[in-house]
């Protein structure tokens, strides 16, 4: 199963270093291969300094794409994330 | 490095970049020169005259379905915009029906026009990375780089294998860490492949259980290194009971980046098997191979000659 899907960051701080470890800590709960892809850059999404290269302020937008048996929950859960601005106010 | 064609383009980015060409048939031959991509903004266009002058120009869905709820906005704008800046190649993201005034105008202006089924950002990215591949010779690949011996050494393999682990224990036998996860290669003119860390994470490594630790810092100066050229890679791969490994040599594999073939050797990771050690051999290995030297060839000479002489005479 493959999922892709695109994402605008809506929290302050963007994708900060503690936002980028709550990604991975997703991720690496699943088994699909996990992509963030922007500016040219295909970064594994179980990889934490791999996702911080990526500098993603406030307003930018993020490709994620999944591929595996559990693509489907891994990309809902990462969109929740995303959507949720990492808990933050 | 150099400017890329647009039919080359069309030829290594079809598949990745979703692409099908349906205008501009003519202008092919026009060359990119920048990996700079500009996405046309419709709120934009008449404040920019120089707009997205010589960058490949991708048009979104919104923007067709504006000129399609507005038609004036095509003659007005759109247009004019495009002309201005006679872009090497225009595409249409999330392409449905591209609309036959684009089609006519492309063609009219030599222009080429591509369909693309991929949403403006993934679109976007992947245009960047495969130009920036084609013009400037950069990739990005996942992996650990290491200079081991004066040999540098690419550790790659699923996340979790322990490629970071392996590259902290071969700094703490005084080898040199480059990058850790994301390794940006470069291709020199000789057909040389030099890598770097990405400047943000320089030196940086994650280590689980330890969280995010700084090399330089840790190991000093001698521990870390800018760049190294790229003379091999080591490939990960998880043990499976009935994986055929060869017990004589390691077959040739390898992985070609940009053009230039580098010897991939694939190691099956066991628990208690000491990587470090591994990826040391691999190295040393390497440089008795610049030499001409074969361990493997070494041995089979040996024990065919042997058996050539025990053979009995008759």
């Amino acid at each position: 199963m493959k999922e892709m899907k695109t994402f605008t960051l809506k929290n302050e701080l963007g994708l900060h270093a503690r936002a980028a470890a709550m990604l991975v800590a997703v991720s690496s709960n699943f088994k699909s291969k996990i992509l963030f892809e922007r500016d040219g850059k295909e970064i594994n999404g179980k990889s934490i300094l791999g996702i911080l290269t990526l500098a993603c302020p406030k307003g930018s937008s993020i490709t994620i794409s999944a591929e595996g048996d559990d693509a489907r929950e891994v990309m809902e859960q990462l969109g929740n994330l995303i959507e949720g601005k990492f808990g933050e106010d | 490095m150099g400017p890329f064609a647009v039919k080359d383009l069309l030829t290594h980015g079809k598949e990745r970049l979703n692409l099908s060409l349906i205008g501009g048939y003519s202008g092919t031959g026009r060359t990119i020169n920048s990996p700079s991509i500009k996405i046309f903004d419709m709120d934009q266009a008449s404040a920019d005259e120089n707009f997205g002058r010589g960058s490949v120009v991708i048009i979104t869905h919104d923007v067709l379905s504006r000129c399609e709820a507005d038609p004036p906005c095509i003659v007005s704008l759109l247009l004019p915009a495009l002309s201005a800046s006679s872009p090497p190649l225009i595409v249409c993201s999330q392409a449905g029906t591209i609309p036959p005034f684009l089609i006519e105008f492309s063609n009219k202006e030599s222009i080429p026009l591509c369909a693309s089924g991929l949403d403006v950002f993934p679109l976007q990215s992947r245009l960047i990375g495969l130009l920036r591949e084609k013009i400037e010779n950069i990739v990005i690949i996942n992996g650990v780089l290491v200079e081991v011996l004066g040999i540098g050494v690419v550790i790659i393999g699923e996340s979790g294998i322990g490629k970071s682990e392996c590259g902290l224990e071969l700094v703490t036998r005084g080898h040199k860490l480059i990058a850790d996860d994301i390794i940006e290669i470069r291709k020199g003119n000789e057909g040389v492949l030099a890598g770097l860390s990405m400047e943000l994470t320089k030196f940086f490594m994650e280590i689980r259980g330890l969280g995010i630790i700084n090399v330089k810092r840790l190991f000093g100066v001698a521990a870390v290194s800018d760049e190294t050229t790229i003379h091999i890679m080591v490939e990960f791969i998880r043990w499976k009971r009935d994986a055929e490994f060869d017990r004589i040599e390691s077959e040739e594999h390898y992985r070609t980046v940009m053009g230039v073939k580098i010897p991939l050797i694939r190691v099956p990771v066991r628990s208690g098997g000491n990587m470090a050690t591994i990826v040391e051999i691999v190295a040393r290995n390497e440089i008795l191979r610049k030499d001409e030297y074969s361990a493997s060839r070494d041995l089979k000479d040996r024990i065919f000659n042997r058996i050539q002489k025990e053979r009995p005479h008759r």
